[in-house]
């Protein structure tokens, strides 16, 4: 029996041997893979949801839930898998969730997000991604900017692969149409 | 990235990832973690604390059962003992005493000798 690394040597730990000491019940190496993946959790929900301020809140919400089932993940290895799939079924939660609210307050579209100061490319993809219906938002993201395969989305999402790659082909036709437009 | 041809796009998005400053997130996710953590304490505490008046409960309503239930069986055996002290005492007890202990001497050889 070799123990646990000493807390020193968790930051460089491998991430495998850091899932399965958080599974284990070891909050310090879900700290450690907390500060390793909060930047892309964070980068993804951003693309997701427009908002800097909403995507750090959404951010938190899926590392407290990880937290929270951490326990029943089995394979210490797709811990990074895992941990992006939470973050989409929390951002698609809070999706519906306002878009329940915006049907019930006045039976039209959801309300605007506020929106981060931004210039530029980013501000226009942003924009563009929000004019997306949420199911193809979620697969352009994956796809384009979580490099994700068809296969990879679908399982991920749960739609069914035809679609993927239809909402796929038809989201980026509609951004280039868009992003055209922004010149 | 062969299913998603439009490397344009990819770029566009590889470029929308500007750096992040990790410490306010952090921090911010540290307390709600904490918060989180003592919620899960109270839980488990207040799981327990109904364990324990459950199994309380339990055992005042089930005590006056088991006493009665064990007085009914202590009659019933010092009746049974009663019983069988006043049949050994009869001259068929006797009797029958005397037939036991005769073949269990003659069994074990001390009337051959």
């Amino acid at each position: 029996m070799n123990g646990p690394p000493p807390r020193s040597r968790l930051g460089v730990a491998d991430e495998r041997l850091l899932a399965a000491l958080a599974i284990a019940g070891d909050d310090e190496a879900f700290g450690e893979l907390v500060r390793r993946r909060q930047e892309p959790i964070r980068q993804l929900l951003r693309r997701l949801c427009r908002d800097a301020t909403l995507a750090d809140d959404l951010a938190q919400q899926t590392f407290v839930q990880a937290w929270r089932s951490v326990r029943a993940l089995r394979a210490p290895a797709a811990f990074g898998a895992w941990l992006r799939k939470l973050a989409v079924n929390v951002w698609l939660q809070h999706a519906r969730t306002r878009a329940a609210q915006a049907r019930e307050a006045a039976g039209a579209t959801p309300p605007e997000q506020s929106v981060e100061p931004a210039t530029g490319e980013r501000l226009d993809l942003d924009h563009a991604l929000a004019a997306l219906p949420t199911p193809v938002r979620l697969c352009i993201v994956l796809a384009y900017a979580e490099r994700m395969s068809h296969r990879e989305v679908s399982e991920m999402t749960g739609i069914p692969l035809g679609t993927v790659k239809s909402h796929i082909a038809r989201g980026a036709a509609r951004l280039r149409i868009r992003l055209a437009a922004y010149g | 990235m062969h299913e998603h041809p439009d490397e344009d796009l990819r770029q566009l998005f590889e470029r929308a990832r500007t750096p992040l400053a990790a410490e306010a997130f952090l921090a911010a996710l540290d307390a709600r973690l904490a918060a989180a953590q003592r919620r899960a304490q109270r839980r488990r505490a207040v799981a327990v604390a109904l364990g324990v008046a459950l199994a309380a409960a339990l055992a005042l309503v089930a005590a006056p059962l088991l006493t009665h239930l064990s007085l009914a069986v202590g009659a019933e055996s010092q009746g049974a003992s009663a019983r069988l002290g006043a049949a050994l005492a009869s001259p068929g007890g006797w009797g029958l005493a005397l037939a036991l202990a005769l073949l269990l001497l003659r069994r074990s050889g001390a009337l051959g000798r």
